[in-house]
Protein backbone atom coordinates (compact mmCIF):
# COMPACT_ATOMS: atom_id res chain seq x y z
CA UNK A 1 0.00 0.00 0.00
CA UNK A 2 1.11 3.48 -0.78
CA UNK A 3 1.80 5.70 2.51
CA UNK A 4 0.97 8.38 0.79
CA UNK A 5 -2.49 7.55 0.28
CA UNK A 6 -2.95 5.29 3.01
CA UNK A 7 -0.86 6.68 5.71
CA UNK A 8 0.61 4.50 9.17
CA UNK A 9 -1.45 5.88 12.79
CA UNK A 10 1.80 7.32 13.39
CA UNK A 11 1.80 9.78 10.63
CA UNK A 12 -2.08 10.48 11.39
CA UNK A 13 -0.73 11.20 14.93
CA UNK A 14 2.27 13.45 13.83
CA UNK A 15 0.09 15.53 11.66
CA UNK A 16 -2.43 16.01 14.40
CA UNK A 17 0.05 17.15 16.39
CA UNK A 18 1.65 19.21 14.26
CA UNK A 19 -1.77 20.69 12.82
CA UNK A 20 -2.92 21.66 16.78
CA UNK A 21 1.25 23.26 17.18
CA UNK A 22 0.35 25.49 14.16
CA UNK A 23 -3.34 26.07 15.62
CA UNK A 24 -5.03 25.33 12.28
CA UNK A 25 -7.02 22.42 13.81
CA UNK A 26 -7.76 24.57 17.48
CA UNK A 27 -9.33 26.99 14.85
CA UNK A 28 -11.34 24.60 12.54
CA UNK A 29 -12.56 21.84 15.83
CA UNK A 30 -13.56 25.32 17.81
CA UNK A 31 -15.48 26.64 14.86
CA UNK A 32 -17.07 23.17 14.27
CA UNK A 33 -17.58 22.87 18.35
CA UNK A 34 -19.25 26.41 18.38
CA UNK A 35 -21.64 25.18 16.01
CA UNK A 36 -22.47 21.65 17.53
CA UNK A 37 -23.04 23.36 20.14
CA UNK A 38 -25.32 25.92 19.16
CA UNK A 39 -27.05 23.68 16.66
CA UNK A 40 -27.73 20.39 19.06
CA UNK A 41 -29.20 23.35 22.11
CA UNK A 42 -31.42 24.75 19.76
CA UNK A 43 -32.54 21.10 18.50
CA UNK A 44 -32.87 19.83 21.43
CA UNK A 45 -34.71 22.60 23.13
CA UNK A 46 -37.27 22.52 20.88
CA UNK A 47 -37.27 18.35 20.38
CA UNK A 48 -37.85 18.58 24.35
CA UNK A 49 -40.58 20.79 24.32
CA UNK A 50 -42.27 19.50 21.18
CA UNK A 51 -42.13 15.96 22.74
CA UNK A 52 -43.48 17.28 26.19
CA UNK A 53 -46.62 18.88 24.47
CA UNK A 54 -47.31 15.78 21.93
CA UNK A 55 -46.80 13.19 24.78
CA UNK A 56 -49.23 15.34 27.21
CA UNK A 57 -51.80 16.60 25.22
CA UNK A 58 -53.91 13.73 23.08
CA UNK A 59 -55.13 16.68 20.65
CA UNK A 60 -51.98 18.04 19.65
CA UNK A 61 -50.41 14.92 19.51
CA UNK A 62 -52.99 14.04 17.04
CA UNK A 63 -52.71 16.88 14.84
CA UNK A 64 -48.56 17.27 15.11
CA UNK A 65 -47.73 13.71 14.69
CA UNK A 66 -48.47 12.78 11.81
CA UNK A 67 -46.38 15.79 10.97
CA UNK A 68 -43.22 14.64 12.36
CA UNK A 69 -43.42 11.31 11.20
CA UNK A 70 -43.67 12.76 7.44
CA UNK A 71 -40.61 14.82 8.26
CA UNK A 72 -38.56 12.22 10.57
CA UNK A 73 -37.56 10.32 7.80
CA UNK A 74 -35.99 12.96 5.56
CA UNK A 75 -32.42 12.96 6.75
CA UNK A 76 -30.83 16.30 8.16
CA UNK A 77 -28.48 16.51 4.82
CA UNK A 78 -31.78 16.46 2.79
CA UNK A 79 -32.65 19.94 3.99
CA UNK A 80 -28.97 21.45 2.69
CA UNK A 81 -29.79 22.70 -1.00
CA UNK A 82 -33.48 24.16 0.62
CA UNK A 83 -31.35 25.92 3.49
CA UNK A 84 -28.87 27.43 1.42
CA UNK A 85 -31.92 29.44 -0.87
CA UNK A 86 -33.34 30.12 2.20
CA UNK A 87 -30.43 31.41 5.28
CA UNK A 88 -27.52 31.23 1.99
CA UNK A 89 -24.07 29.56 2.84
CA UNK A 90 -23.94 31.36 6.04
CA UNK A 91 -22.79 30.37 9.67
CA UNK A 92 -26.76 29.38 10.23
CA UNK A 93 -26.70 26.81 7.55
CA UNK A 94 -24.72 24.11 9.86
CA UNK A 95 -26.30 25.27 12.44
CA UNK A 96 -29.47 24.40 11.21
CA UNK A 97 -28.98 21.14 9.93
CA UNK A 98 -27.43 19.95 13.27
CA UNK A 99 -30.84 21.66 15.01
CA UNK A 100 -33.10 19.95 12.75
CA UNK A 101 -30.87 16.48 13.01
CA UNK A 102 -31.05 16.87 17.13
CA UNK A 103 -34.69 17.59 16.83
CA UNK A 104 -36.52 14.26 15.64
CA UNK A 105 -34.86 11.56 18.09
CA UNK A 106 -35.43 13.88 21.35
CA UNK A 107 -38.67 14.89 20.66
CA UNK A 108 -39.52 10.86 19.99
CA UNK A 109 -37.91 9.90 22.51
CA UNK A 110 -39.52 12.74 25.10
CA UNK A 111 -43.12 11.78 23.59
CA UNK A 112 -42.63 8.01 24.02
CA UNK A 113 -41.21 8.89 27.75
CA UNK A 114 -44.45 10.97 28.80
CA UNK A 115 -46.57 8.50 27.19
CA UNK A 116 -45.40 5.55 28.95
CA UNK A 117 -45.51 6.53 32.40
CA UNK A 118 -48.00 4.81 34.34
CA UNK A 119 -50.74 6.46 35.11
CA UNK A 120 -51.76 5.25 37.96
CA UNK A 121 -48.93 8.10 39.08
CA UNK A 122 -50.60 10.84 37.43
CA UNK A 123 -53.69 10.02 39.45
CA UNK A 124 -52.27 10.02 42.46
CA UNK A 125 -49.97 13.37 41.92
CA UNK A 126 -53.50 14.88 40.91
CA UNK A 127 -55.53 13.35 43.94
CA UNK A 128 -52.49 14.85 46.23
CA UNK A 129 -53.21 18.50 43.99
CA UNK A 130 -50.62 18.11 41.78
CA UNK A 131 -51.73 20.49 37.77
CA UNK A 132 -50.73 22.20 35.38
CA UNK A 133 -46.79 23.43 35.65
CA UNK A 134 -46.73 21.20 38.86
CA UNK A 135 -47.50 18.28 37.29
CA UNK A 136 -45.62 18.61 33.90
CA UNK A 137 -42.18 19.73 35.71
CA UNK A 138 -42.59 17.78 39.22
CA UNK A 139 -44.13 14.28 37.82
CA UNK A 140 -44.28 14.08 34.26
CA UNK A 141 -40.82 15.26 32.82
CA UNK A 142 -38.85 13.59 35.75
CA UNK A 143 -40.87 10.20 34.72
CA UNK A 144 -39.47 10.76 31.06
CA UNK A 145 -35.93 11.71 32.33
CA UNK A 146 -34.66 8.72 30.95
CA UNK A 147 -36.22 8.13 27.47
CA UNK A 148 -35.20 12.36 27.12
CA UNK A 149 -31.91 11.31 28.14
CA UNK A 150 -31.59 8.16 25.53
CA UNK A 151 -32.35 11.19 23.01
CA UNK A 152 -30.28 13.16 23.91
CA UNK A 153 -27.37 10.51 23.86
CA UNK A 154 -28.37 9.82 20.20
CA UNK A 155 -28.82 13.33 19.07
CA UNK A 156 -25.33 14.85 20.70
CA UNK A 157 -23.68 12.09 19.26
CA UNK A 158 -25.49 12.09 15.89
CA UNK A 159 -24.52 16.42 15.69
CA UNK A 160 -20.93 15.15 14.88
CA UNK A 161 -21.83 12.99 11.77
CA UNK A 162 -23.78 15.47 10.27
CA UNK A 163 -22.09 19.10 10.83
CA UNK A 164 -18.71 17.42 9.19
CA UNK A 165 -21.37 16.80 6.01
CA UNK A 166 -22.87 20.64 6.41
CA UNK A 167 -18.75 21.60 6.52
CA UNK A 168 -18.04 20.49 3.35
CA UNK A 169 -20.45 22.79 1.55
CA UNK A 170 -18.38 25.90 1.40
CA UNK A 171 -18.25 26.61 4.95
CA UNK A 172 -14.56 28.05 5.20
CA UNK A 173 -13.95 27.17 8.46
CA UNK A 174 -14.48 24.21 10.74
CA UNK A 175 -13.50 20.03 10.67
CA UNK A 176 -15.83 19.97 7.25
CA UNK A 177 -14.13 22.40 5.34
CA UNK A 178 -10.62 21.13 6.51
CA UNK A 179 -11.77 17.99 5.56
CA UNK A 180 -12.20 19.19 2.18
CA UNK A 181 -8.87 21.22 2.01
CA UNK A 182 -7.51 17.98 2.68
CA UNK A 183 -8.79 16.34 0.16
CA UNK A 184 -7.84 19.22 -2.71
CA UNK A 185 -4.60 19.03 -1.23
CA UNK A 186 -4.37 14.94 -1.55
CA UNK A 187 -3.23 15.06 2.22
CA UNK A 188 -5.38 11.94 3.56
CA UNK A 189 -3.78 11.98 6.90
CA UNK A 190 -5.02 15.12 7.48
CA UNK A 191 -8.50 13.84 6.53
CA UNK A 192 -7.75 10.79 8.63
CA UNK A 193 -6.76 13.14 11.72
CA UNK A 194 -10.02 15.26 11.34
CA UNK A 195 -12.31 11.79 10.75
CA UNK A 196 -10.55 10.61 14.58
CA UNK A 197 -11.75 13.70 15.89
CA UNK A 198 -14.68 14.06 14.93
CA UNK A 199 -15.00 9.79 16.36
CA UNK A 200 -14.13 11.02 19.73
CA UNK A 201 -16.16 13.69 19.97
CA UNK A 202 -19.11 11.94 19.26
CA UNK A 203 -18.21 9.60 21.64
CA UNK A 204 -17.10 12.42 23.89
CA UNK A 205 -20.64 13.75 23.74
CA UNK A 206 -22.54 10.88 24.05
CA UNK A 207 -20.41 9.67 27.38
CA UNK A 208 -21.50 13.13 28.48
CA UNK A 209 -25.03 12.60 28.50
CA UNK A 210 -24.60 9.08 29.60
CA UNK A 211 -22.52 9.96 32.54
CA UNK A 212 -25.43 13.19 33.40
CA UNK A 213 -28.21 10.47 33.54
CA UNK A 214 -26.15 7.88 35.70
CA UNK A 215 -25.56 10.83 38.16
CA UNK A 216 -29.18 12.35 37.68
CA UNK A 217 -30.81 8.94 38.75
CA UNK A 218 -27.86 7.86 41.13
CA UNK A 219 -29.14 11.18 43.36
CA UNK A 220 -32.08 8.99 44.35
CA UNK A 221 -34.61 10.40 41.55
CA UNK A 222 -37.16 7.73 40.57
CA UNK A 223 -37.65 8.02 37.12
CA UNK A 224 -41.25 6.41 37.73
CA UNK A 225 -41.50 5.21 34.30
CA UNK A 226 -41.86 1.58 33.05
CA UNK B 1 -4.01 -23.26 -49.79
CA UNK B 2 -2.70 -23.64 -46.13
CA UNK B 3 0.83 -21.81 -47.39
CA UNK B 4 -1.62 -19.21 -49.05
CA UNK B 5 -3.23 -18.75 -45.86
CA UNK B 6 -0.58 -18.34 -44.03
CA UNK B 7 1.41 -15.83 -46.24
CA UNK B 8 -1.97 -13.89 -45.83
CA UNK B 9 -1.73 -13.64 -41.78
CA UNK B 10 1.87 -12.84 -42.22
CA UNK B 11 1.79 -10.07 -44.57
CA UNK B 12 -1.40 -8.75 -42.35
CA UNK B 13 0.30 -8.72 -39.52
CA UNK B 14 3.40 -7.29 -40.83
CA UNK B 15 0.95 -4.36 -42.11
CA UNK B 16 -1.15 -4.21 -38.81
CA UNK B 17 2.50 -3.67 -37.01
CA UNK B 18 3.71 -0.84 -39.57
CA UNK B 19 0.38 0.68 -39.23
CA UNK B 20 -0.60 0.13 -35.85
CA UNK B 21 -1.20 3.35 -34.05
CA UNK B 22 -0.08 3.86 -30.47
CA UNK B 23 -3.06 4.92 -27.32
CA UNK B 24 -3.23 7.05 -24.96
CA UNK B 25 -5.87 7.51 -22.54
CA UNK B 26 -6.37 11.40 -21.69
CA UNK B 27 -8.26 13.57 -18.97
CA UNK B 28 -8.56 17.77 -19.38
CA UNK B 29 -10.77 20.12 -17.61
CA UNK B 30 -13.33 21.99 -19.66
CA UNK B 31 -12.01 25.22 -20.15
CA UNK B 32 -10.00 27.34 -22.42
CA UNK B 33 -7.28 25.76 -20.61
CA UNK B 34 -7.43 23.07 -22.66
CA UNK B 35 -7.65 24.73 -25.79
CA UNK B 36 -4.84 22.67 -27.37
CA UNK B 37 -6.26 19.41 -26.74
CA UNK B 38 -9.38 20.32 -28.59
CA UNK B 39 -7.92 21.89 -31.58
CA UNK B 40 -6.07 18.93 -31.70
CA UNK B 41 -8.68 16.62 -31.50
CA UNK B 42 -10.34 19.20 -34.34
CA UNK B 43 -7.93 19.43 -36.59
CA UNK B 44 -6.73 16.15 -36.69
CA UNK B 45 -3.23 16.66 -35.82
CA UNK B 46 -3.00 13.96 -33.22
CA UNK B 47 -4.17 11.32 -36.39
CA UNK B 48 -1.61 12.79 -38.44
CA UNK B 49 1.18 11.79 -35.69
CA UNK B 50 -0.09 8.11 -35.66
CA UNK B 51 -1.72 8.86 -32.05
CA UNK B 52 -4.99 7.51 -31.22
CA UNK B 53 -6.69 9.01 -28.29
CA UNK B 54 -8.20 5.96 -26.74
CA UNK B 55 -10.33 7.86 -24.07
CA UNK B 56 -10.42 11.00 -22.84
CA UNK B 57 -12.57 12.58 -19.68
CA UNK B 58 -13.27 15.92 -18.98
CA UNK B 59 -13.22 17.50 -15.20
CA UNK B 60 -14.76 20.73 -13.41
CA UNK B 61 -11.47 21.90 -11.87
CA UNK B 62 -7.79 20.92 -11.96
CA UNK B 63 -8.59 20.02 -8.58
CA UNK B 64 -10.82 17.14 -9.53
CA UNK B 65 -8.75 15.97 -12.07
CA UNK B 66 -5.90 15.78 -9.62
CA UNK B 67 -7.21 13.95 -7.09
CA UNK B 68 -8.44 11.09 -10.38
CA UNK B 69 -4.34 11.41 -11.39
CA UNK B 70 -4.15 8.27 -9.16
CA UNK B 71 -6.48 6.46 -11.11
CA UNK B 72 -4.51 3.85 -13.19
CA UNK B 73 -6.27 4.60 -16.60
CA UNK B 74 -5.13 8.31 -16.93
CA UNK B 75 -1.98 8.19 -18.22
CA UNK B 76 -1.89 11.95 -19.50
CA UNK B 77 -3.68 15.08 -18.51
CA UNK B 78 -4.35 18.60 -19.87
CA UNK B 79 -4.05 19.97 -16.05
CA UNK B 80 -3.07 23.12 -14.23
CA UNK B 81 -0.07 23.17 -12.86
CA UNK B 82 -0.48 23.94 -9.17
CA UNK B 83 -2.91 20.96 -8.68
CA UNK B 84 0.13 18.94 -10.84
CA UNK B 85 1.89 19.93 -8.43
CA UNK B 86 -0.12 18.90 -5.13
CA UNK B 87 -0.49 15.23 -7.54
CA UNK B 88 3.17 15.25 -7.70
CA UNK B 89 4.30 16.42 -3.90
CA UNK B 90 1.27 14.96 -1.70
CA UNK B 91 0.05 12.50 -3.90
CA UNK B 92 2.90 10.82 -4.25
CA UNK B 93 1.44 10.09 -8.18
CA UNK B 94 4.77 9.31 -10.28
CA UNK B 95 4.22 12.05 -13.54
CA UNK B 96 6.20 14.97 -15.65
CA UNK B 97 5.20 17.90 -17.41
CA UNK B 98 5.72 17.36 -21.16
CA UNK B 99 4.69 20.63 -22.41
CA UNK B 100 3.56 23.84 -21.27
CA UNK B 101 -0.19 24.93 -22.42
CA UNK B 102 -0.73 28.46 -21.57
CA UNK B 103 0.28 31.47 -19.28
CA UNK B 104 -2.25 32.97 -16.99
CA UNK B 105 -6.19 31.89 -17.12
CA UNK B 106 -7.33 33.14 -14.07
CA UNK B 107 -9.07 36.57 -12.75
CA UNK B 108 -11.40 38.11 -10.30
CA UNK B 109 -14.77 39.26 -11.26
CA UNK B 110 -17.38 41.38 -9.43
CA UNK B 111 -20.78 43.34 -9.58
CA UNK B 112 -18.88 46.62 -9.62
CA UNK B 113 -20.67 47.57 -6.44
CA UNK B 114 -18.77 46.29 -3.28
CA UNK B 115 -15.60 45.60 -4.46
CA UNK B 116 -14.25 47.93 -7.21
CA UNK B 117 -10.03 47.48 -6.46
CA UNK B 118 -8.76 44.34 -4.99
CA UNK B 119 -8.32 46.36 -2.08
CA UNK B 120 -11.76 45.80 -1.58
CA UNK B 121 -11.97 42.11 -0.45
CA UNK B 122 -10.77 43.21 3.03
CA UNK B 123 -14.08 44.45 3.54
CA UNK B 124 -15.94 42.73 6.19
CA UNK B 125 -19.12 40.83 5.57
CA UNK B 126 -18.17 39.86 1.93
CA UNK B 127 -19.08 36.55 0.23
CA UNK B 128 -15.95 36.17 -2.71
CA UNK B 129 -16.30 32.73 -4.46
CA UNK B 130 -13.05 30.87 -5.24
CA UNK B 131 -11.94 27.10 -6.41
CA UNK B 132 -10.67 25.02 -3.87
CA UNK B 133 -7.35 25.14 -2.08
CA UNK B 134 -4.12 24.03 -4.50
CA UNK B 135 -6.00 25.25 -7.69
CA UNK B 136 -4.58 27.73 -9.94
CA UNK B 137 -7.57 30.29 -8.88
CA UNK B 138 -6.96 29.41 -5.15
CA UNK B 139 -3.16 30.47 -5.74
CA UNK B 140 -3.86 33.95 -7.74
CA UNK B 141 -6.38 34.63 -4.49
CA UNK B 142 -3.78 34.04 -2.40
CA UNK B 143 -1.18 35.99 -4.65
CA UNK B 144 -3.93 38.94 -4.91
CA UNK B 145 -3.76 38.83 -0.66
CA UNK B 146 0.13 38.96 -0.82
CA UNK B 147 0.53 41.82 -3.67
CA UNK B 148 -2.17 44.00 -2.32
CA UNK B 149 -0.94 42.68 1.57
CA UNK B 150 -4.15 42.39 2.20
CA UNK B 151 -5.31 40.64 6.02
CA UNK B 152 -5.34 37.07 5.23
CA UNK B 153 -7.19 35.87 7.99
CA UNK B 154 -9.82 38.69 6.93
CA UNK B 155 -10.35 37.77 3.48
CA UNK B 156 -10.41 34.11 3.61
CA UNK B 157 -12.85 34.05 6.12
CA UNK B 158 -15.04 35.66 3.48
CA UNK B 159 -14.02 32.89 0.44
CA UNK B 160 -16.68 30.23 0.16
CA UNK B 161 -15.33 27.06 -1.88
CA UNK B 162 -17.07 26.00 -5.11
CA UNK B 163 -16.61 25.30 -8.37
CA UNK B 164 -16.46 27.39 -11.78
CA UNK B 165 -19.90 26.96 -12.66
CA UNK B 166 -21.66 27.26 -9.46
CA UNK B 167 -20.11 30.32 -8.39
CA UNK B 168 -21.42 31.60 -12.11
CA UNK B 169 -24.74 30.75 -10.71
CA UNK B 170 -24.09 32.24 -7.03
CA UNK B 171 -22.24 35.19 -8.60
CA UNK B 172 -25.69 35.58 -10.74
CA UNK B 173 -28.53 34.80 -7.57
CA UNK B 174 -26.72 38.07 -5.74
CA UNK B 175 -25.17 34.99 -2.97
CA UNK B 176 -21.39 35.99 -3.77
CA UNK B 177 -20.00 39.28 -4.10
CA UNK B 178 -17.31 38.63 -6.28
CA UNK B 179 -15.34 35.79 -7.32
CA UNK B 180 -11.91 33.87 -8.65
CA UNK B 181 -12.45 32.32 -11.47
CA UNK B 182 -10.35 30.55 -14.26
CA UNK B 183 -10.86 31.32 -18.16
CA UNK B 184 -13.64 31.01 -19.88
CA UNK B 185 -15.39 31.71 -16.76
CA UNK B 186 -14.45 34.93 -16.48
CA UNK B 187 -15.68 35.17 -20.22
CA UNK B 188 -18.80 34.14 -18.99
CA UNK B 189 -19.21 36.24 -16.24
CA UNK B 190 -18.15 39.44 -18.15
CA UNK B 191 -21.02 38.73 -20.90
CA UNK B 192 -23.56 38.52 -18.03
CA UNK B 193 -22.41 42.02 -17.26
CA UNK B 194 -19.88 41.44 -14.32
CA UNK B 195 -16.66 43.57 -14.12
CA UNK B 196 -12.97 41.66 -13.97
CA UNK B 197 -11.41 43.72 -11.45
CA UNK B 198 -8.02 41.58 -12.19
CA UNK B 199 -5.97 38.58 -14.00
CA UNK B 200 -3.70 36.71 -13.29
CA UNK B 201 -1.48 38.49 -15.70
CA UNK B 202 -1.84 41.95 -13.09
CA UNK B 203 -0.35 40.00 -10.22
CA UNK B 204 1.66 37.04 -11.27
CA UNK B 205 4.29 37.84 -14.62
CA UNK B 206 4.71 34.41 -16.49
CA UNK B 207 2.41 32.31 -14.27
CA UNK B 208 2.39 29.43 -16.38
CA UNK B 209 -1.14 28.24 -15.92
CA UNK B 210 -1.54 24.91 -17.60
CA UNK B 211 0.63 21.67 -18.45
CA UNK B 212 0.53 18.92 -20.04
CA UNK B 213 1.43 16.26 -17.68
CA UNK B 214 2.15 12.16 -18.36
CA UNK B 215 2.56 9.40 -15.98
CA UNK B 216 6.28 8.56 -15.65
CA UNK B 217 4.96 4.47 -16.51
CA UNK B 218 3.61 5.53 -19.82
CA UNK B 219 7.00 7.78 -20.42
CA UNK B 220 8.68 4.69 -20.21
CA UNK B 221 6.58 1.90 -21.85
CA UNK B 222 5.32 4.58 -24.72
CA UNK B 223 7.62 6.82 -25.78
CA UNK B 224 6.64 6.70 -28.75
CA UNK B 225 3.18 7.83 -28.10
CA UNK B 226 4.23 10.38 -25.87
CA UNK B 227 6.27 12.19 -28.06
CA UNK B 228 4.16 12.18 -31.35
CA UNK B 229 1.18 13.61 -28.24
CA UNK B 230 3.86 16.17 -27.43
CA UNK B 231 4.35 16.99 -31.31
CA UNK B 232 0.46 17.06 -31.97
CA UNK B 233 0.29 19.56 -29.38
CA UNK B 234 3.08 21.67 -30.24
CA UNK B 235 1.05 22.11 -34.00
CA UNK B 236 -2.28 22.44 -32.21
CA UNK B 237 -0.67 25.62 -29.91
CA UNK B 238 1.12 26.75 -33.23
CA UNK B 239 -2.37 26.69 -35.16
CA UNK B 240 -4.31 28.69 -32.17
CA UNK B 241 -1.35 31.01 -32.20
CA UNK B 242 -2.07 31.80 -35.67
CA UNK B 243 -5.96 30.83 -36.23
CA UNK B 244 -7.61 32.54 -33.28
CA UNK B 245 -10.79 33.19 -34.40
CA UNK B 246 -11.21 29.69 -36.35
CA UNK B 247 -9.08 28.40 -32.66
CA UNK B 248 -12.39 30.13 -30.62
CA UNK B 249 -14.79 28.42 -33.35
CA UNK B 250 -13.04 25.35 -32.25
CA UNK B 251 -12.78 25.36 -28.70
CA UNK B 252 -16.58 26.59 -28.02
CA UNK B 253 -17.72 24.24 -30.04
CA UNK B 254 -16.13 21.30 -27.67
CA UNK B 255 -16.69 23.73 -24.60
CA UNK B 256 -20.41 23.91 -25.15
CA UNK B 257 -20.75 20.08 -25.86
CA UNK B 258 -18.71 19.69 -22.73
CA UNK B 259 -20.94 22.02 -20.43
CA UNK B 260 -24.24 20.65 -21.65
CA UNK B 261 -23.10 17.01 -20.93
CA UNK B 262 -21.98 17.77 -17.16
CA UNK B 263 -25.53 19.22 -16.61
CA UNK B 264 -24.05 22.42 -15.48
CA UNK B 265 -25.55 25.35 -17.64
CA UNK B 266 -28.94 24.28 -17.42
CA UNK B 267 -29.30 26.25 -13.84
CA UNK B 268 -27.39 29.01 -15.21
CA UNK B 269 -29.53 29.80 -18.00
CA UNK B 270 -32.11 27.81 -18.50
CA UNK B 271 -33.21 29.51 -22.01
CA UNK B 272 -30.15 29.75 -23.53
CA UNK B 273 -28.37 27.06 -21.89
CA UNK B 274 -25.77 29.60 -22.13
CA UNK B 275 -23.90 27.96 -24.82
CA UNK B 276 -19.89 29.13 -25.08
CA UNK B 277 -20.01 31.44 -28.10
CA UNK B 278 -17.08 32.36 -30.24
CA UNK B 279 -16.78 35.91 -28.66
CA UNK B 280 -16.03 34.41 -25.35
CA UNK B 281 -13.62 32.37 -26.41
CA UNK B 282 -12.32 34.87 -28.24
CA UNK B 283 -12.62 37.23 -25.17
CA UNK B 284 -10.74 34.47 -22.56
CA UNK B 285 -8.07 33.53 -25.87
CA UNK B 286 -7.16 37.41 -25.44
CA UNK B 287 -6.37 37.35 -21.79
CA UNK B 288 -4.17 33.88 -22.17
CA UNK B 289 -0.69 33.27 -23.84
CA UNK B 290 -0.66 30.24 -25.50
CA UNK B 291 3.17 28.50 -25.31
CA UNK B 292 4.54 25.39 -24.95
CA UNK B 293 7.37 26.89 -22.70
CA UNK B 294 7.80 25.28 -19.27
CA UNK B 295 10.21 27.85 -17.39
CA UNK B 296 11.71 25.87 -14.70
CA UNK B 297 11.99 29.16 -12.60
CA UNK B 298 8.43 30.00 -12.74
CA UNK B 299 7.56 26.30 -11.66
CA UNK B 300 9.85 26.84 -8.72
CA UNK B 301 8.36 29.77 -8.03
CA UNK B 302 4.78 28.11 -8.14
CA UNK B 303 6.07 25.46 -5.83
CA UNK B 304 8.02 27.99 -3.22
CA UNK B 305 4.62 29.95 -2.87
CA UNK B 306 2.47 26.83 -2.61
CA UNK B 307 4.90 26.01 -0.25
CA UNK B 308 5.41 28.87 1.79
CA UNK B 309 1.18 28.40 1.97
CA UNK B 310 0.98 25.22 3.62
CA UNK B 311 -0.22 23.23 0.59
CA UNK B 312 2.82 20.84 0.39
CA UNK B 313 4.23 18.23 2.30
CA UNK B 314 7.91 19.35 1.40
CA UNK B 315 9.41 21.69 -1.29
CA UNK B 316 10.55 19.51 -4.25
CA UNK B 317 12.71 20.56 -7.02
CA UNK B 318 11.36 22.01 -10.20
CA UNK B 319 13.68 19.81 -12.47
CA UNK B 320 12.60 16.68 -10.69
CA UNK B 321 8.93 17.49 -12.62
CA UNK B 322 10.06 18.64 -15.49
CA UNK B 323 10.87 16.08 -18.48
CA UNK B 324 13.15 16.85 -21.11
CA UNK B 325 13.91 13.99 -22.62
CA UNK B 326 12.60 15.27 -26.43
Amino acid sequence: MRNDLFPPFSTVVQETVSLTLKGILTEHFFRTLLRVIIGFSIGALVGTIVGIITGYKALLDKSLSPVISFFYPIPAIGWVPLLMLWVGITEALPILVIAIHSFFPVCYTTRSGIKSIDQRIVKVARSLGAKGKDLILRVIIPSALPHVFAGLRLSSGGSWRVVIAAEMLAIPKGLGALVMKAESLIRPDIILSCLFILALMSLFFERIFLFLEKKQFSNGISPYAH
Amino acid sequence: MKGILTALYVVTFFCGSIFAQDKISIATEFNTHAAAFYVALDKGFFDREQLKIKSYEAYVTGVALASSLKRGDIEAAFICLPPTITSFVNGGVKLRIISGLHLYGYGLVSDGDKIKHPRDLEKKGLKIGCVREGSGTDLILRKTVEKYRLNEDVVLSSVLRMNPPNMLFALKSGSLDACFLPEHYLSLAEKEGFKIILTAKDIWPDFLGSVLVVKNEVLEKKPKAVRSLNVAIKKATEWIITNKEDSARIIAKYLTFEAQRSGFVEKLDPKTKLSVTENEIRASMSRVIFTNDVNRDVVQDVINFMDRKGYLKGRVAAKDLIYTGF
